[in-house]
């Protein structure tokens, strides 16, 4: 078809357009202006319908050759599919300026208004199916959980196994130690070495332990991009309950609820215990004290506050939450701000009391 | 009023933009008629390009029929201001990855012609690739790779000597460092491709931000 002259067929918002090989526009045959019609037609075309804007365009060309990225078939036609062409992204590109000149619209703002329109209606059908993330909440949290616990885990390893051969490299904080150790390929490159009494290995010997170390930095990175998203995830989810406590706590309470509609229908006595069930069982079987705090124990809010005001403090951020988890559940706007100022300010007056 | 930008106004300190949607207020704000127009008042509590003014912003890359691509467009609070300062003629497209903030945005967008909606990551231009060429890239996301964020932005969509309007929040970007040497990161990773008019202080608006308008070079 190379040497014959041919036409591009392509269609957008404006409609459907012809283009010769130097992208100077030959036909055009535009949609109403109407947004919820143009997705209409846009979805007919996708359907391979021969819509009427696409015969006219098709009619009124002076060849037969055509190349398009839309399925047709025509009748003493010669037509070339292609999974893209050139003429689209150039139709994209310049969609404002075609709108103009095809009469698709008079002026700029009829233009914008119609992509608006277009955009509202996309997204709406997006949004609407958002609001059962809280499932995805309780994984990414157990996931999160269990990454810490097996990084940890292979760390205590990785430590042992390479202080056999470095034993007087000591670093705060396992993340930090994995590092190195993947980064070197041999002790005497540490900055503080100096000298060791960790036996000798070879070469084959410490490529294993770096390379252990290396899969170990690995988890270490996919721990935070997790944390990262889960903070994500939980302002869309729980933007209150996120504000106040944090997002990996608030996922917990989540989860052992079981969801957020769950968790929103707690009375806040309940929402105090959770995490606590086993500790309870155990109190009620007739062995132990009866626990006064589930996870919310291990927030800082509770670790700040002195040994026997905790019960009180505990109560006061159950019942916070509780509120949160409602105007997350039911109303989805957002006090988060509110709340944990007044939520600071009662735990400011137990701890003084 | 005095217009200090063109479809800005201050009166007695207080800043407000002329109403493109007379009647409704957006996030609470004060509507204040005068001479038969409606002004909205523009709080700098509540936005961060306000606050921006009040700490005396000279440069306002924004007038009727300007493009913007707006980053982390939230509730549409500043984007409801941004939209009456370019009117009808111009256009702000709005990502937003926060399917609960876009539902408010939402209803927003139906009332102001100007105001595109985009269910969308900002990392991820291509997704969005369909957005024409504009003259401003605002960028309002509080993440600690926003300027990774904002340079893919400006590659895939900024014209030649268009704008950037950039919020910096140190918090978000590294808790252990000093606002002012993140502040003064930014700017360099900035340099050379922009040519920085302004970086601004947020306090006592908000703490730990800083506000950047610069033009590519
Ligand atoms: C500080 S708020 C923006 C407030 C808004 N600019 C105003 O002044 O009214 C930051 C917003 O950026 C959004 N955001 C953060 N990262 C994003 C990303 N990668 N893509 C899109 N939106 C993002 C958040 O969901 C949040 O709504």
């Amino acid at each position: 078809m190379s040497e014959k002259s041919f036409v591009f067929v392509v269609a957008g918002i404006p409609g459907v357009f012809a283009f010769d090989k130097d992208k100077e526009m030959v036909a055009s045959s535009v949609f109403p202006r109407d947004s919820s019609k143009i997705l209409d037609r846009l979805d007919s075309i996708r359907d391979g319908e021969q819509i009427e804007e696409l015969r006219e365009v098709v009619q009124s060309l002076d060849t037969k050759n055509i190349v398009t990225d839309i399925h047709m078939e025509i009748e003493g036609y010669n037509v070339e599919i292609k999974d893209s062409v050139s003429a689209s992204e150039y139709l994209e590109e310049n969609m404002r300026k075609l709108s103009l000149e095809s009469g698709f619209v008079e002026e700029d703002s009829q233009f914008n208004r119609i992509l608006r329109d277009i955009q509202i209606i996309k997204t709406r059908k997006n949004v609407k199916s958002s609001v059962k993330k809280d499932k995805v909440v309780s994984q990414a949290v157990s996931a999160l959980q269990d990454l810490r616990r097996i990084s940890n885990e292979l760390s205590e390893r990785l430590r042992e196994w390479y202080g056999l051969y470095y034993p007087e490299l000591k670093v705060k904080g396992n993340e930090k130690y994995t590092e190195l150790v993947a980064g070197l390929e041999r002790r005497e490159e540490f900055e503080e070495f100096k000298g060791s009494m960790g036996i000798d290995l070879d070469k084959r010997d410490i490529d294993a332990v770096k390379g252990f170390a290396e899969r170990l930095d690995g988890i270490y990175k996919e721990r935070e991009e997790l944390k990262k998203y889960l903070e994500d995830v939980m302002k869309d989810v729980a933007p209150n309950i996120n504000h106040i406590i944090g997002s990996e706590m608030g996922a917990q309470l989540i989860s052992l609820a079981g969801s957020l509609k769950k968790l929103a229908r707690m009375p806040s006595s309940k929402i105090q215990l959770l995490g606590a069930e086993k500790a309870l069982f155990r109190h009620l079987k007739g062995g132990g004290k009866p626990p006064k705090y589930g996870i919310i124990y291990n927030h800082p809010y509770i670790q700040q506050t002195p040994e026997g005001k905790r019960g009180k403090a505990a109560r006061k951020i159950a019942s916070t939450l509780m509120m949160a988890a409602r105007t997350d559940q039911y109303t989805g706007k957002f006090k988060g701000k509110k709340y944990k100022k007044k939520l600071q300010r009662d735990l400011e007056e137990i701890r003084n009391e | 009023m005095n217009e200090i930008f063109e479809g800005v106004f201050k009166e007695r300190g207080d800043f407000y933009t002329k109403s493109l949607d007379p009647g409704h207020k957006v996030y609470g704000e004060s509507l204040v008629k005068k001479s038969g127009r409606e002004f909205r008042k523009w709080n700098p509590d509540r936005s961060k390009l306000a606050a921006a003014l009040k700490k005396g912003l000279d440069t306002l890359p924004m007038k009727k029929g300007t493009k913007v691509l707006y980053l982390g467009a939230a509730q549409g609070t500043t984007p409801s201001h941004v939209s009456d300062i370019v009117g009808e003629q111009g256009i702000a497209y709005l990502v937003e990855f926060s399917e609960r903030a876009m539902r408010d945005l939402l209803d927003i967008c139906e009332r102001r012609v100007n105001m595109v909606p985009i269910l969308g990551d900002a990392r991820k231009p291509t997704d969005y690739g369909w957005v024409e060429d504009v003259d401003v890239v605002y960028q309002d996301v509080a993440q600690p790779d926003q300027v990774e964020i904002l340079k893919r932005n400006v590659d895939e969509f900024l014209k030649d000597r268009g704008w950037i309007m950039v919020s910096i929040k140190a918090r978000a970007m590294d808790v252990t460092r000093e606002p002012k040497d993140i502040y003064r990161e930014v700017e360099s990773q900035l340099d050379g491709d922009f040519d920085i008019k302004e970086i601004l202080e947020l306090d006592p608006f908000e703490d730990d931000h800083c506000f950047i308008v610069a033009q590519k070079v």
